[in-house]
Formats: structure tokens, C-alpha cells, sequence
């Protein structure tokens, strides 16, 4: 059974697919991760420490005292745009690789482990700043083989067929 | 001009010994705490609004494989094809697999994707995609049925 959804955007996408943290260097800007996700961090009382060598920047989310466990590591290298070569968030370990694509540091290669599953990405065919399509990003941009699956617009819980459904 | 079974040519994926925890990793150690952390994270937060300013949009393609631990080199392997806004923030990721394509990709093997028959079983075929726009989410899931899907690759020969 085949199915198409529509849901609010905020719903979490599954893991396996979700590396635009590795590609725009997290799932936020520059901006929200500093203004928003680091101070939340602070309000919980957890400790930011900040370690510096060469063009390594090291920053650690401290669990509160007593622990002095990190809850979360990012290792960033300012020579590569500031992107995070290594990071570490509750056990679950991003490793990557990147290269100089006309001007811009791309992942190239990608490990995230945990202690149950490895995954490995290998990225190729990399274009920066193409121009994309207003369709690009449409349900009818969907590759389906024939029109009879559903669209279930889960917000307004009707369903349509996809041949009949307009963006 | 590289043709497209050089580039579609997967490395082989690592052995089983490097799935496991062995590198610790190559961090700092106390010697290097910062006095001052403002002045280092807002030099890194320039760096990096620089590039995040300069990072329009990205095309591109993966290979993503996935293996859980405990399940005896159990796997699987896609291709990824993606496209990437940054403002509006949009994404599209669609996911092409096929059981056969773990194995090649495992042995190294190249999987031309592009010289498939896409009616042939071997064939890859889009089974997972995820549009993502300040206004919605898209999820889409086929099943594959002894190698069909009703979402097709549009990575096919052109005849």
C-alpha cells in the first residue's frame, strides 16, 4: 500500500533521511543555534564550556552538578567554515568529511553511529546555488507511477486522489 | 567528463570491526579551555554566518546505508537524490532502494542506477520521500511488492 501525507511541518522526520544538519551545518542557522538552542541550554543549568586550538573550536553542554558528563559536543573547524567535524548529542555520534565545492565546504562523507546502528553517507553530485524550480518543492513533484494512490491531507483530514489533487 | 557508472560507483562500505566504538575521538583536552568563550564563539559564529549567508540552495545525491548492529551485517543501502533551500527553508529527499542494491554496494560492486530498466526487478525505485516547507510536510511511502513499487525511478535510460 502506497501513501502519501500531508502533515504540519513541525512533525519529526525519521532519522535515515534527516542529514540537513549535515549539509546547512545544523537543522537551525548559525543564528538559532546560538540565540536559541545554546541559551536553552544555559536556562536548564546545564554549563557551556568552550575549549580552543588552532582552528578547532570545542564546544560542551555539561549536565549539572555533580555529573560532569557532557550531554552534548560539538567540534567545529574554522578553517572549513566553522563546520562541525565531530559531534556527539545523548550517545549518538556524527562524524564528517568535507570538501571545497566552489567555495563552499560540503559534507563528503558522513558516519552517524550509536551503540544499536552505523550509517554512512556518501554524498556526489553536489551543486551549489542552483536555481530551483517553484515546482521543486510541490506534492506533484512526487515520482508516481500512476495516479490512483491517495493524498491524505491530514490538517483538513480529507484525502484525494493524486491525479486529482492541486498544490 | 566522467561517465555515470565512474560516478555512481559506490565505495565499498567499511568492515564489520570498524562498525564498533574503537577512535575515541579527537578532542580538546582541559589545556585548551578558553578564558573568554564570548570572543571564540562569536569569532566561529561569524565564520559561519558568512557561509550560511553565501549557501543558497544544494542539489545533490548520497548513497546512505544503514546497518543495526546486533542484526549480523542486516542492512540496507539508497540513493538519495535531495534538493535544499535555505530561505524559505525547503527540502525535498527522495529515497530510491532495492534489496539487491545492499549486496553490490556492500561487495563494491558498481550499481548503475541510471542503466537500469526500471520494469526489470533489479531496478531501483523511489520508495521514501520527504518534502519539507515552512507551510507543510510531505511524507511519502511505497512498498516494495517482489521489486515493485508504484513510485517510479526517474532515473531510467533514456531510449
Amino acid at each position: 500500500m502506497d501513501e502519501i501525507e500531508i502533515t504540519s511541518p513541525e512533525k519529526r522526520v525519521a532519522r535515515l533521511l534527516d542529514f540537513q544538519k549535515c549539509l546547512f551545518q545544523y537543522k537551525n542557522s548559525p543564528d538559532e543555534f546560538f540565540e536559541s538552542e545554546l541559551p536553552d541550554w544555559k536556562k536548564r543549568k546545564y554549563q557551556v564550556l568552550v575549549k580552543a586550538k588552532d582552528e578547532l573550536v570545542e564546544i560542551s553542554i555539561l549536565r549539572p552538578k555533580p555529573s560532569d558528563i557532557p550531554a552534548c559536543r560539538w567540534l567545529f573547524d574554522l578553517s572549513k567554515n566553522g563546520m562541525a567535524v565531530y559531534s556527539c548529542q545523548f550517545g549518538r555520534i556524527n562524524e564528517s568529511e568535507f570538501e571545497k565545492v566552489e567555495g563552499s565546504w560540503l559534507p563528503k562523507f558522513e558516519i552517524n553511529k550509536s551503540s544499536v546502528d552505523y550509517q554512512e553517507t556518501r554524498f556526489f553530485d553536489l551543486v551549489i546555488n542552483p536555481e530551483l524550480d517553484s515546482e521543486e518543492f510541490t506534492v506533484k513533484s512526487i515520482p508516481v507511477r500512476d495516479g490512483k494512490v491517495h493524498v491524505l491531507d491530514r490538517r483538513s483530514r480529507k484525502s484525494v486522489p493524486f491525479n486529482d489533487f492541486k498544490n | 567528463m566522467p561517465n555515470q557508472a565512474d560516478r555512481l560507483s559506490p565505495a565499498p562500505l567499511k568492515s564489520r570491526a570498524s562498525y564498533e566504538f574503537s577512535e575515541a575521538p579527537t578532542l580538546l583536552d582541559e589545556r585548551y579551555v578558553v578564558s573568554s568563550p564570548e570572543k571564540v564563539i562569536d569569532k566561529l559564529r561569524s565564520v559561519q554566518q558568512k557561509a550560511w549567508d553565501e549557501l543558497k540552495t544544494v542539489k545533490g545525491r548520497a548513497w546512505k546505508s544503514f546497518i543495526r548492529k546486533q542484526s549480523n551485517d542486516r542492512g540496507t543501502v539508497g540513493l538519495l537524490d535531495f534538493s535544499l533551500s535555505q530561505n524559505p527553508r525547503k527540502s525535498k529527499i527522495l529515497m530510491y532502494y532495492q534489496y539487491k542494491a545492499f549486496e553490490d554496494y556492500k561487495n563494491g560492486k558498481v550499481t548503475d542506477v541510471g542503466g537500469q530498466d526500471p520494469d526489470s526487478k533489479d531496478a531501483l525505485y523511489c520508495v521514501t520521500a520527504i518534502i519539507r516547507t515552512p507551510e507543510l510536510m510531505v511524507l511519502a511511502t511505497g512498498y516494495l511488492r517482489n521489486g515493485w513499487t508504484k513510485l517510479k525511478s526517474p532515473h531510467r535510460r533514456k531510449e
